[in-house]
Formats: C-alpha cells, structure tokens, sequence
C-alpha cells in the first residue's frame, strides 16, 4: 500500500485495509518496545494507541506528510513508549534506529486531553449498550438522527434524540463525579 | 425534551457551527455565565472524540488478534522480577539434581494407600445453630486424622516422604455426597455419585475418602513435596490429595463429578492455578496447570456484612439510649438506615438580645421540634445507607449481590469517595460477570484503590451459575458464617465483660508475647475464620494424584547471579536440602554433592535486599530409622558459605523441629498477636467512650434535674390551688 492509497483509503473511511497493513508492521514494532521495557501486554496497548492516534491524524484533512508513513507509525510508538516508561535512564538506551522522532506538538499530543479522553472512555464502558450504539452511529459512522431512529427501533426522530441527549447527560454527569485516573 | 436536555442540544448546535452567528453571540453570552453551560462546552467535543476512538478500538480489536491474557499487575509486579532469577538458579540446580539420582531406600516408602476404617472411630459432627439454618442439609464432617504406615507396592511410583502422612479419613455415602472440612481449612465438597470404580461403574454404599493437606510449610518438607515443575520454580498456595476408598480398593473419581475443593489463602495471588503431582523417583514434579474456576457462591443476605467495617462497635460504642427492644443487629441495621436520612441541625438562630438581655439564648438545640433550624449542607462522603438497604431486599438474593466475593468489594467500596456511584456500577451491571465492573471501575480509580480494583477483576469472578455444588456451598457458607459470627460475638462479649485493667494486662502479655523470638504456639482470641469468610482458590478435580494451588514464578533475564554455599557433612548417605524464601511460598531442592550445595540468588543490583535479605534453608538426612535435622537463617547478600549443623532427630521429633524453625509460622502469630491487640484496644477506647458519655448523661442528668425544680419552684409560686384543692375541684365540678 503506497501513502497515498492509505491517506485516501483513510480519508473516505474505509480502515481495514490500511489496519491490516499497518498491522504488518507490528513484530518488529514490539521487539522494539520490549526493548524499551514494555511488557507484551504494554506493547500491545501502546501499538492500538499508535494505530488510533495515527488514523485521527491522518484521517484529518490538515494532515501533511513529512515522512513515509510507516516511520511514522514508528515515530508515534517511540513517543509513546517514551510517556509510558518514566524511567529516564532507560531512554538512553532506547535503540530505535533510523526512527522519525515524533514530538508532543507534531501529534497536537496534550497529556491532559489524553487522560480525559481516557477516563471518558472507560465511561463508555459502563454505560448501556444501547446508549453505546447510539454514539458510535452518531459520531464514528456519522449518520443522521433518522438513520438511527430507523436502525435501533425508535418510534420517533425526536425520541432518538431525546434518548442521545439522556445517555449524553448521564455521561456528563459519570465524569463530573469520578477523578482523573492517573496514567503516567 | 426535558429542559435540561434541550442545553444539551444546544450546546451541540453551538459547538457543530450550525447556529446563526446572532445565536452562537447570544448563546456565547449565556456560557460565559453558566459554569453548567461550560462544562458542557468543554465536554461533548471530548466526549465525540472518546466514542469515536472507543469505536475504533473495536474496529481494530476486531481486525488485529487479541494480547495474552492480562497477566496480574498487582504488588507482585515487582516482585516478579526477583522470583524469577530464582527460577535461573533453579534450573542450574535442577540440571545437576537429575544426572545424580538419589536412592530413596531409608525413606519412608508410600505407595497408594490401603487403609481399612474402622467405622465406629470415625465421629460426624454436625453443626447446625441459628433457627433459619434449620432447614438446610448441611452436615459439615470433620475427617479423623490417622496415621498409618501403609503397606509398600512394587509398581506404584510412590513419593518418598520424612514422615508418614497425615491422613484425614471421612465416611462419605457415595448416594448422598458430602461437604469436608479439612484440619487445615481446606474444603472438599464431594457431590452426590461422585465416584466410579475402575471400570468406570457407579460406586454405591459408602466410601472412606482420604484426604492429606499440605498448606504449611513444615508440611511439605515433611512429606519431600518440593514445588517445581520440570526445571521451573513455582509458588504455592497450598498442596493437597484426595482419594477414596471401598473395601479396600481404590475407587476413582468421576470426572463428570469432580470434587469441589477450595483452600483458603490470606493473600489471594491470581496467577495460581492448579496442578497434578507426577511422583518421580520419589520425588514430585508438578505437571498439567489448569487455571482455577471460581464459582461464586450465594450466602444468605442476612449473614453479609455490608455496613462499613466496625459500625456495629460505634453503635454500641456511643448509643445513648441503652434499653431498646430490637435484636442489637437489627438496631444497628436500623440506625444505619436511618442516617441516610439524618441531617445535624446548625446552632439554633440567635434570638434578638437587644429586646431583652435577660433573656438566655441557647447555642446548640439537642431536639429537632422545629421547621426554621436550618441545616448543614451534607459535604459528607459515604455511600448513601439506603442504597445499602435496597440491596439488602430479598430480590437480589439470587444475584452476585448475595456472594462473599461482592460483600469483600463493598468494604472496599465503604471506603471510597466516590463509593456510591461505584456501587451503583455493580447494580447496572448485575447480569454481567462481576468481573466486567471490577474493570471498569478500576479503571475510574487512581493509586491504591485502582490497584485494588485491579486485583478484583483479576479474580476473573463470573456471575451466579448454576453448578452441582449449588446447594452443598450455599448450605456450608451459610452454617459457616452464622458460627462464626456467633463466636465473634461470643469473644466480643466475654473481653468486654472484663474491666479496663484486666484487658490492659491482657493486651501487654501479648505485646510482650509478640516481642518473644520463639513464640511457638499461639491460640489466637479470635475465631479461626474459614473460606466461607475469606479468600479461596478454588478449583474442581477428579484425580487422585496430589494437587497444588501453584504459580509459576515468572521468568526474565537474570543479572549474574550470586550464590551461597552450603555446607552439610555428609553423615547419614541420603541428604536433602530444602531452600525457602520467607517472602514467597517456596520449597526448592538444592542440589547436593559431597556434602555442599549451592543456593543461587538474583544479583545485589536487581534483588529487593528487603525481600532476600533474610532467606532459610533445612537439611534432612536419613538412613535405618536415624534422622537429622539442621537449618539456618541468612542474608545471601552478607554471606557467601553457610555451614549446617546435624541435630539427631525422631520422627516426631522432625515435625515438632520444623514447625518451629518454621519461618511462616512466626509470620502468622505475630499477624494473630497483632490482631488481638487490635481487637482489645478496640474495647478499650469503647469503654472509655462510654464512660465518658455516661458522665455527661449524668451531668445532663443533673442540670435537666435542676432546671425542673427550678421550673417546678415557679410553677409552685403562680400556682393559685395547692395540688389537694385542685383535685377536690374537679370532684366538685363532676359532681
């Protein structure tokens, strides 16, 4: 897959392909962040978490390659890799040859917002299914209010949203009463 | 739409761009003053944001295979590392071990054993209490221990152990089942039919089922049961066998109907799984790890503590009112209740001095009469006691509500901030496993409390299912926590009975016990808790080879490591030397030639120094019925030889030897002693309470005495009639 056919595919949605390539990737990624001290469990977190900030990025039309992708992708592991282990004197050991090195700024990488998109995510977790639903048809695969209603049953565009809203209240009000989790 | 909601929905325009620009400017303005409106601005771009990533993630979960199973990230992450390097040492010492078999011909021979029971020794005991507990079929046997010198077997791989074992026999009428409590706690529930004989034909009649426990220290060295598999070093949380026997013959379990069995644990590691022994040249190698189930069994509502932990012992502590008519649980439970909806009254508003100085005002009002007190704000944090009351209903007995495993969650949860809303997590929750929560709320947590919760989910605790061991548990459970609760009360009664100084005494003879090096036996004052109270493992089983509760100790890279010698004589031919890590439930066979062995520790620059700074070894050799003992304590970091001294042992003798060298047992007094301390400073500082309360009631008791006669003096001087011409009046007007 050239950048071009990933920024493309990326762009119009359609993320399997690109997954799956990115995906190819991944072995010679987590020799690398065991290297670093990850466990295989934190390698694979740190893996999705690339995977996730990379398509935000380059889904986003602003989005302007300075590099091939896949070193990118690299880029985004190291950096992430760098957050999660704290302990500086392993950095200098880090022997990521050859890797993109990627800053905060060039992935618009805030810590806060990361741990509040974190705490609003195992949120999600809790709440019900069907609330779920309606958020991921709502914002992820950006359909009307009236393809919902029709897909999940409601009798009434109106009642759909009146449901969207409520679950969206309850969520509010989850993450008003429960603290940052601290992730570093 | 709610109005409420509506915001929501506006806030959503705003932030879409789909308001006029003269909307977004008015509705700007509105935000600026509306910290609601804010939170609500600053939220739901955040919140589009999670759900898509969320959606995400399971777009990718779905297209890339999942990581290994989450392994434990609880405190022995960091230990972990350190048990690991043991493992290294172990596999030098393994390696040798096998190219130099050990004869075992002094040892006590055990080949399968053939034991007949004499069925007038063997006592049932059946302990039933409570009322409510009437009904239930549980009939806890205790097994009679015996110990026999079996008969020796030719083919049989049989395990070559110091002493003979300890067998605790029970009489089981295969038809019926039975529920085994073990000496050491262990519980085996056998289910109806549960055997077969070797043909794979249903048992009738009865059987003598068998069953060894080896959960302590001194047990495993003193039946050789080493934990290692392969050349791998394991932890363990407790060894055991069960068989059983008909006439003679061994019957086999079937495995259709495995036993249930759950060994209790102080320190519930979830990495533990469990094991099937394989003897060897008499020694054991564990093979076949199977990870544990963990069933969660229901208990009666009424015999789970769900008020935060010590509540009953404020109420009895600080209540005023000592003539009440309820049980003292139900009022407990009654005043509980009650203080969700309590509300402490401000000081009563002063009344205007200036139009009367005389007049007194009063500061504190003791008694709600009036609507105008205004009251405190409730900054307080506690989850509300009527949720605790809801769950209490009758509807969530047959829910994961009603389970040991939930009531332990929720004494955590008593001590959360945010406990209410947690708590209501696990209500939302109820038909998913009690694991799904467990995670989620971990991951709403921070520090220790996150780390708690993360414990939890690792328990992997399903929901309630139903099982064959059903009723046999919810019946034991129940017998269980009723006794114990009454022996609780029991000890709580007979301390507090004892004046001041006597507890005082008390408390400093175990203090100065707990100082006392060798402490050999303590009788802990408090009731011996079983599983139906604390943490399991839990796992079913049909073999009758013997089974560990083990983990493996994980294996990493190891730094050089640094290694002690030992030095034993080699007096008696046969010799073991057994390796132990206070820390950690280990047993490792070290290697011996030539009278040495070495004893390999990780490297001083990764080892936690508190963790192997303090390690224990024994040797055992034996030849024609003569036994030695010896062991040590040293630091591998201090030392680099260590020479063991022989001491000429009987069999009973070794026990006795090792139960006392033991370096668990000590750990495990002084966790007793500790607690007992605790448990008598605890009515200490009561009866100090109520002391002083009883002062103050006096006090009040005198003002309120003498503000009545005051009153009553008053009354006396506006009164016009003497009390006598008063009541000649009423006659008169009746008349």
């Amino acid at each position: 897959m050239t950048d071009l056919e990933i920024i493309h595919s990326l762009r119009k949605g359609q993320r399997e392909n690109v997954i799956r390539f990115l995906y190819k990737e991944f072995p010679k990624i987590e020799a690398l962040l065991l290297k670093s001290g990850c466990d295989v469990i934190l390698a694979n977190e740190i893996f999705n978490d690339s995977l996730i900030l990379f398509i935000e990025k380059v889904e986003s039309p602003d989005f302007v390659s300075t590099s091939k992708l896949t070193t990118f992708l690299y880029g985004i592991n190291r950096f992430l890799v760098m957050r999660a282990i704290r302990d500086a004197k392993k950095h200098k050991h880090l022997e990521w040859n050859n890797t993109l090195i990627v800053s905060e700024e060039d992935l618009n990488y805030d810590f806060e917002k990361e741990e509040k998109l974190q705490k609003i995510e195992s949120i999600l977790n809790v709440i019900t299914e069907k609330c779920k639903k309606i958020f991921q048809l709502f914002y992820f695969n950006k359909n009307s209010m009236e393809s919902i209603a029709k897909e999940l049953g409601f009798s009434s565009v109106n009642s759909a949203k009146t449901q969207k809203y409520k679950c969206l209240q309850k969520a509010h009000q989850l993450a008003q009463e429960i603290p940052n989790p601290i992730t570093h | 739409m709610r109005p409420e909601l509506t915001q929501y929905e506006l806030v959503e325009s705003y932030i879409s761009g789909s308001m006029t620009q003269a909307e977004a400017k008015a509705f700007e303005v509105q935000i600026a003053i509306s910290p609601e409106l804010q939170s609500m601005v600053e939220f739901q771009p955040l919140f589009a944001q999670a759900s898509k990533r969320s959606a995400l993630r399971a777009e990718i979960a779905a297209i890339i295979p999942p990581p290994p199973r989450k392994p434990w990230k609880g405190k022995w992450t960091i230990g972990g590392i350190f048990l690991v390097l043991i493992t290294t040492a172990s596999f030098f010492l393994m390696n040798s071990f096998a190219d130099k078999p050990v004869t075992t011909a002094d040892e006590t021979k055990l080949p399968t054993e053939q034991i007949v029971v004499v069925p007038d020794t063997v006592k049932e005991i059946a302990v039933v209490e409570p009322a409510y507990l009437a009904d239930t079929e549980c009939e806890v046997k205790h097994p009679v221990a015996t110990k026999v010198q079996p008969k020796e077997e030719e083919k049989e791989e049989v395990l070559s152990t110091w002493i003979p074992l300890d067998i605790q026999h029970t009489p089981v009428k295969v038809r019926k089942g039975a529920t085994v409590l073990g000496d050491d706690g262990t519980l085996v529930i056998i289910p109806s039919d549960a055997f077969i004989d070797k043909n794979g034909k249903p048992v009738h009649g009865e059987v003598d089922f068998q069953l060894v426990e080896a959960l302590k220290w001194e047990d495993m060295i003193a039946y050789n049961l080493t934990t290692v598999s392969g050349k791998k070093a394991l932890e363990t949380g407790g060894m055991l066998r069960a068989q059983a026997f008909q006439n003679g013959e061994e019957v086999q379990i079937n495995p259709k109907r495995p036993l249930y069995i759950e060994i209790p644990t102080d320190d519930y590691n979830p990495d533990m799984v469990s094991w099937e022994g394989e003897v060897k040249d008499g020694d054991i190698n564990w093979k076949k790890p199977t990870e544990l189930k963990r069933y969660l069994t229901k208990v009666d509502l009424a015999l789970l503590d769900f008020l935060p932990q010590g509540f009953d012992n404020e109420v009895e502590g600080s209540l005023p009112d000592k003539d009440y008519s309820l049980p003292f649980d139900d009022l407990v439970d009654s005043i509980y209740y009650s203080l969700s909806g309590f509300k402490e009254i401000e000081d009563v508003p002063k009344r205007d001095v200036t139009a009367s100085k005389k007049r007194r005002t009063f500061t504190k009002r003791v008694i709600v009469e009036e609507e105008n007190y205004q009251f405190i704000k409730s900054n307080r944090c506690h989850i509300d006691p009527l949720s605790i009351k809801t769950i209490r209903d009758s509807k969530f007995q047959e829910t994961f509500i009603a389970t040991k495993e939930f009531e332990e969650r929720l004494q955590v949860l008593h001590t959360i901030r945010k406990g209410e809303s947690l708590l209501r997590l696990y209500i939302a929750n109820i038909d998913k496993n009690m694991s799904f929560t467990d995670g989620a709320i971990s991951t709403l947590l921070n520090g220790e409390e996150k780390e708690r919760f993360e414990q939890f989910a690792a328990e992997n605790a399903t929901n309630i299912e139903d099982h064959i061991y059903d009723e046999q548990l919810e019946a034991f459970y129940n017998q269980q926590r009723a006794q114990y609760k009454m022996e609780v009360d029991r000890i709580e009664r007979t301390y507090y009975s004892k004046s001041l100084n006597e507890i005082s005494e008390l408390k400093n003879k175990l203090r100065a016990e707990s100082n006392e090096a060798g402490v050999e036996r303590y009788r802990p004052l408090t009731a011996k808790a079983t599983v139906a109270n604390s943490s399991a493992y839990t796992t079913t089983w049909f073999s009758s080879s013997w089974l560990n509760i083990d983990c493996y100790i994980h294996l990493l890279q190891a730094a050089t490591p640094v290694t002690v010698d030992i030095s034993a004589s080699d007096n008696l031919g046969h010799t073991r030397i057994y390796q132990s890590i206070p820390y950690m439930n280990t047993v490792l066979p070290l290697n011996y030639n030539d009278g040495k062995a070495k004893a390999l520790f990780p490297n001083k620059s990764v080892a936690n120094q508190s963790v192997f700074g303090t390690v224990f070894c024994a040797g055992i050799q034996k030849k024609s019925g003569l036994i030695n003992f010896a062991s040590t304590t040293y630091n591998p970091y201090k030392t680099r030889s260590v020479a063991l001294v022989w001491n000429e042992v009987s069999e009973d003798e070794l026990y006795e030897k090792l139960k006392k060298v033991s370096p668990y047992n000590h750990e495990g007094i002084i966790k007793d002693l500790e607690n007992d301390k605790e448990i008598l400073d605890a009515i200490i500082a009561r009866k100090n309470r109520i002391e002083t309360f009883n002062k103050e009631i006096e006090k009040l008791e005198d003002k309120m005495e003498e503000r009545n006669a005051f009153m009553n003096a008053l009354l006396d001087y506006i009164d016009i009639c003497k009390p006598i011409d008063c009541d000649e009046e009423i006659i008169i007007s009746k008349q």
